[in-house]
């Protein structure tokens, strides 16, 4: 047997696993097979593919160890986020899609080829519309605007692509920089380009709203990572650190002024995601290995962060049919866990002390401190404004119920347990940072 | 009578002028920025599809052109079953005030032409000026002038759709119509088949796509630009 072929059944095994799962889709045990097929490709991409590779159609597609361990992230992630949709719907589509989605975006990431893990990352991008959508009628503005954003970022790596292929010596530096930075501003969510992420965070379900808003992005920062070693002459050109040093403040000004305006809980998380991401933008553009460690720790912190605050926010949404926050007046009495959760999750995601997010934070303060000392402050302020978010939700959670309010009541054992778990891991990584940092260094 | 083969088909599009195919796509591109009846934008995104397919006969090998038509078969297809179960043969039959109004060109409600003609008649002029101005001053690569200002204007094309509608379908149109301009340079550049393919894929699924969004979104099809 060839040595492809293993890794190849892998890469194939997504598609067969959402036909499966589509049939059982509408039962509960259907939930639990696909939570039970994300865990199997989690193993298969944390365990089997690392350094391995295989060619398809003349091109060849190899599994580098951090992308595997990015993809089996991914994979758990969306188990935890099946598991979530046991309890909460996330629309029915959302257990084939999910699966097609991650593994897209794997085949995206063992491509050498910028082109070929754009069109994969495009198709992802179609797929997650139905998933985005979730069979409501009516607006479909998270969707649409979703739909146009990564469509218009394909074209772009693209031809990208093809000048890297035309002179990889770096002969078209500042063409490839110009087309993947307007590619990765778009994948990432940078403002003003972050529409679509706020968009899906007000009308879409919070378990494919944090699926996209893990996977478009992460993608994205693998391969801006990865261009960094194929293509270290990008450094040199000039705008491209300073776009992303700015870019990345643009960014966390806009997501932590307007999640400090903020009056539903999605909205937190949308443009709290915004803030997060703009750090990581920020730290990219350090072009040093400090840089690379905060984008990692981000990254590591995102996960679960957004996981946490998908378990909280579903429980909201359930308890008073809305999340706005004045419908949520005395909620925290109700479902304690849900109001820890927002607040851990919305802490990490700010930077908060005694949280993972704070790490990463503190390492991008003092080192933007030596680059420019207006970049700091941006970081600092941003944190302040997504903690003022959080904080205003929490007044509101904690406030005595308006009288004859009525919350709907349900033990929610599964989003609790994500919840506990997921919190208690950003505390431990706040306060033992020495495990994640081992991790990356390795990397 | 013998039928004609594939290549025979693709040696009387070589014959065809490039100009004639910017002219069909000039015609095209007003008639997406300018009707709202669905029946005819979706002939008229077909209707580029054949010109793309016709330019690319000159360009690339034959059976890349044709798989080009074909995607566009499909594509417009979609689009059109999506349109129909939107329902906007209602919406338009109850614009009209209960007349059909399929064959009412004149303007005004119900009509064909969207309220704010005479801004879209100044936009498209001016987005015809932009390509030819821009194939001129900015001429792509190798490519031929006349395929130059194909590509301008198409993704100018796209863009002003992008910018002036809200409607999915009209969006999805829009973003169709410009990534054929993309196509008709890119396919000069790179002829790797998974590319080919991937591309392919990807121009079916963003209809299915458009499609799902136009249905999810209901009736409410026409818009007043």
């Amino acid at each position: 047997m060839s040595e492809y072929f293993l890794p190849l059944m892998i890469f194939i095994a997504p598609g067969v696993l959402a036909a499966l799962v589509y049939p059982l889709r509408r039962w509960k045990i259907g939930v639990w097979i696909a939570a039970a097929a994300a865990i199997l490709m989690a193993w298969a991409a944390l365990f089997v593919l690392p350094e391995r590779g295989f060619v398809l159609l003349g091109r060849q597609f190899f599994v580098d160890t951090f992308s595997a361990q990015v993809w089996g992230g991914l994979w758990l992630a969306l188990a935890v986020l099946f598991a979530l949709s046991a309890e909460f719907s996330q629309g029915w589509t959302f257990f084939p899609a999910g699966i097609l989605l991650v593994g897209l975006s794997g085949w995206a990431m063992a491509s050498p080829h910028l082109g070929i893990a754009a069109l994969f990352m495009e198709i992802a991008a179609l797929v997650s519309v139905f998933a985005i959508q979730g069979g409501r009628i009516g607006s479909v503005r998270a969707a649409q605007r979703f739909l146009v954003m990564m469509t218009l970022a394909t074209p772009l790596f693209l031809l990208a692509a093809w000048y890297l292929d035309a002179a990889p010596g770096g002969k078209f530096a500042g063409q490839i920089a110009l087309l993947s930075a307007g590619g990765f501003a778009l994948w990432l969510g940078v403002a003003p380009l972050h529409g679509w992420i706020t968009a899906m965070a007000r009308e879409s379900l919070p378990g494919a709203t944090v699926l996209v808003v893990l996977i478009f992005p992460t993608v994205a920062l693998v391969w801006l990572l990865r261009l960094t070693v194929v293509a270290p002459w990008l450094g040199d050109v000039q705008f491209a650190s300073t776009a992303l040093l700015w870019g990345g403040a643009l960014s966390i000004i806009v997501g932590g002024g307007f999640t400090a305006a903020q009056n539903s809980f999605s909205a937190l998380l949308g443009y709290s995601a915004v803030f997060q991401l703009g750090a990581s933008v920020m730290a990219l553009g350090l072009q040093n290995k400090t840089g690379v460690t905060i984008v990692l720790f981000g990254l590591a912190v995102r996960f679960v962060a957004l996981l946490v605050l998908a378990a909280a926010i579903a429980i909201i949404r359930q308890g008073i049919k809305r999340d706005a926050f004045d419908r949520a007046a005395g909620i925290a009495r109700w479902y304690p866990v849900a109001a820890f959760g927002l607040m851990v999750g919305g802490a990490a995601l700010a930077g908060a002390p005694l949280t993972g997010g704070f790490i990463s934070h503190w390492f991008l303060l003092k080192a933007t401190a030596g680059v420019d000392s207006r970049l700091p402050v941006v970081v600092l302020l941003g944190s302040i404004g997504v903690t003022t978010g959080y904080l205003r939700g929490l007044w509101y959670l904690l406030r005595p119920a308006v009288a004859g309010a009525s919350f709907s009541t349900g033990r929610y054992w599964m989003a609790s347990a994500i919840i506990f778990v997921g919190s208690i891991a950003i505390i431990a990584v706040g306060i033992f940072p020495q495990s994640l940092l081992n991790w990356i260094a390795a990397i | 009578m013998n039928i004609p083969s594939l290549t025979d088909i693709f040696s009387i599009a070589q014959k065809l002028p490039l100009a004639f195919s910017l002219a069909t796509f000039f015609l095209t591109g007003s008639m997406l920025l300018l009707l709202r009846d669905w029946r005819f934008s979706i002939l008229a995104l077909e209707v580029q599809y054949l010109a793309l397919g016709a330019q690319l006969a000159h360009l690339v090998r034959p059976e890349i052109a044709f798989a080009k038509i074909l995607v566009g078969i499909f594509v417009g297809l979609m689009l059109y079953l999506s349109a129909r179960q939107a329902g906007w043969r209602k919406e338009l039959t109850l614009a009209a005030g209960g007349k059909r109004a399929l064959g009412n060109f004149r303007a005004g409600d119900g009509g064909i032409l969207p309220a704010g003609r005479f801004f879209r008649v100044i936009f498209t002029l001016f987005l015809m000026v932009a390509a030819v101005s821009l194939a001129q001053t900015h001429p792509i690569g190798s490519l031929p002038p006349s395929v130059s200002t194909a590509v301008y204007w198409l993704a100018l094309v796209g863009i002003g759709l992008l910018i002036l509608s809200e409607n999915p379908i009209k969006v999805g149109q829009g973003l169709l119509t410009l990534l054929i301009g993309f196509e008709l340079w890119y396919t000069t550049l790179e002829g790797s088949l998974l590319i080919v393919g991937l591309w392919g894929a990807v121009n079916l699924l963003l209809a299915l796509a458009i499609g799902y969004l136009g249905i999810a979104r209901g009736v409410n099809l026409e818009e007043d630009f």
